[in-house]
């Protein structure tokens, strides 16, 4: 209560001195979600690496006679390229210490295991069926080898900074040229006798500046920060929103805008602004 | 057919009768193919033959562990922190940004306070490991 | 958020309740008091598993961890690929889909189709497609055969020997 009444005295305050009512008017937050999952910093690279060799050290051995029927095709390709390890004999020395070996693998040591490959390798095929295969081969043959795309796109190594597509890693916010300086798009209120929600001003507004195709997701009517711009005199509002498919295709040839992760922003934003904003962008 | 050292050909017969069956291999049960299918489920849930070794680690080994577990709590803790304190700040955020509506426009502080039946949108996709021949969907076409 | 990997170590997720009957309960032995597990000495279970790449319809791939003895997993239809769950995109649907085997018959039966009825959906709701099937049938039992309307339906469980 008591910290309402002083922020009500501060707002008094303010009111003193502002020339007149500030206009109300909503930011649009508009961000694009990563579409890749996010880089792993080194240190966790390597804490993940050290993990997964205690966890493969430690696995049951892989149950062969469940996953391959004994006497198939399968099962002696498997055979084939996982070859028995070497018995103990009570015999021989073994230098590096006795095998122990249930199930064809040795307890002491993590379970290797190779799997028969579903497609085919340019090196396995002889040359006469390497031509044939060549000519015959279609694009999307189901049992080609999966060739993962490449994180970095185009965009990247261009680095158009008007790209969707640009480090898809991380969030991307949009932002407007105003006059001299970037901001993120904001809306005034039209009319200050009929009132028009914030999230709605935002919506339309973004719609007028960018074209109707867009495909929009706002997360909550409710603004997540309010920001008094004493150099315009208004209020802003912001609004959390997500782009998740379509193009920003600015309306006005003149506007600028740009798709920028955080630590962009913080180049191109005034410091200020940016202090006040950067706890509401995501670090990722 | 079982020619001993010992006995005449009756008592070879009772032995016969009473000793058990040599076969070569493996004695496998006679089981209905359901019975071996719940078998091969049974055997491949159980631990038994499968778990490796106990992992011993010596002395430097077991430091080494110690250490890097430290090292990767006091990480965490520290990012998890950095996170709190960044969710702390969006609340007071919206805290704030509310109570300076309601003062500025209590029509505004309605509308934005109302109660909203929103689910997660259809088309906000889980990020994968790479990213797909299409990397950024430009076709909307909504159907309305 | 978004891209946390898998980070517990070498102990399993699963957890069990000790001397406590509940829902997850597993009766393994009738002894009341359960062994105690000394700290390092824990074996829970570690199934063996894979890094499989699983390549989507759309061409984006993802490492996950499976059990089945797999290194490359192609899906043909999926998330990305279906209406459903991309209602606004105009581009996706190919109903050119022939590996089914109901296509595939199609395909080679196509001498002998019929032209499919197109009932609207408004119709559907009426009575007059059902019983256009019950005429049909009709049809093929015979000249003298009479629809019997009314009764009860047979019940298997009440009729059944015991």
């Amino acid at each position: 209560m008591r910290g309402l009444s002083g922020n009500l005295s501060r707002v008094g305050l303010v009111r003193a001195y502002s020339t007149a009512n500030p206009t109300v008017s909503s930011t649009l937050i508009l961000s694009r979600n990563p579409v890749i999952t996010a880089d792993v910093p080194k240190f966790e690279a390597q804490y993940y690496k050290y993990q997964n060799e205690l966890w493969r050290r430690l696995m049951w051995t892989f149950p062969k006679w469940f996953y391959f029927r004994e006497g198939t095709l399968a099962e002696q390709r498997f055979r084939q390229l996982n070859k028995d390890p070497v018995a103990d004999n009570p015999n021989i020395e073994f230098p590096r210490g006795r095998p122990q070996i249930r199930h064809k693998r040795d307890r002491r040591f993590k379970q290797e295991l190779k799997l028969p490959k579903t497609y085919k390798e340019a090196d396995e095929l002889e040359p006469a069926e390497l031509e044939q295969a060549q000519d015959t081969i279609t694009e999307d043959d189901l049992a080609r080898k999966i060739v993962p795309n490449s994180r970095t796109t185009k965009a990247d190594q261009e680095n158009d900074l008007t790209s969707l597509e640009r480090k898809l890693s991380r969030t991307l916010y949009l932002t407007i040229q105003n006059g001299s300086t970037w901001i993120l798009p904001n809306f005034p209120e039209p009319s200050s006798e009929q009132v028009t929600a914030l999230h709605t001003l935002a919506e339309e507004g973004l719609y007028k500046i960018g074209g109707e195709k867009i495909n929009y997701f706002n997360v909550s009517n409710t603004p997540c920060h309010v920001y008094n711009n004493s150099k315009d005199n208004k209020k802003e509002y912001f609004i959390k929103s997500h782009i998740l498919s379509g193009d920003f295709q600015p309306q006005d040839k003149s506007m600028k805008f740009l798709w920028l992760t955080k630590e962009e922003l913080k180049t191109h934003l005034d410091k200020e602004y940016y202090q006040d904003i950067e706890h509401l962008l995501s670090e990722i | 057919m079982f020619k001993t050292i010992w006995g005449s050909d009756k008592a070879v017969a009772s032995v016969a009768a009473t000793s058990k069956i040599f076969i070569r291999g493996k004695q496998k049960a006679a089981m209905t193919p359901s019975t071996q299918r719940i078998v091969n489920q049974l055997s491949a849930l159980s631990a038994s033959r499968k778990q490796p070794k106990l992992l011993s680690l010596c002395n430097e080994d077991l430091i080494k562990n110690r250490t890097i577990t430290n090292a990767w709590n006091v990480y965490k803790r520290k990012l998890f922190q950095k996170r709190d304190e960044q969710f702390e700040k969006q609340y007071n955020s919206i805290k704030n940004a509310m109570e300076d509506l309601k003062q500025t426009s209590p029509e505004l502080f309605e509308l934005a306070n109302a109660k909203e039946q929103k689910r997660f949108p259809l088309e906000m996709r889980i990020p994968t490991d790479f990213p797909p021949n299409q990397p950024w969907v430009y076709n909307y076409a909504p159907k309305k | 958020m978004f891209g946390t990997k898998l980070e517990t170590t070498a102990s399993v997720v699963k957890t069990f309740t000790r001397n406590i009957s509940g829902k997850g309960h597993v009766h393994l032995s009738n002894r009341r008091v359960m062994r105690k597990i000394e700290m390092g000495k824990a074996r829970p279970a570690i199934f063996y598993q894979f890094d499989t790449l699983v390549e989507l319809s759309d061409g984006s791939v993802i490492r996950r961890r499976s059990q089945a003895p797999k290194d490359e997993i192609r899906m043909i239809t999926d998330q990305r690929n279906s209406e459903l769950w991309n209602p606004n995109r105009s581009d996706l649907f190919t109903g050119d889909l022939s590996t089914g085997k109901i296509s595939k018959f199609k395909q080679r039966f196509a001498a002998f189709e019929t032209e499919p009825e197109t009932i609207p959906k408004e119709e559907v709701k009426s009575d007059e497609p059902r019983a256009k099937k019950v005429d049909d049938l009709i049809e093929m039992m015979g000249h003298n055969a009479q629809e019997i309307k009314g009764g009860v339906l047979y019940d298997k469980k009440k009729n059944r020997r015991r």
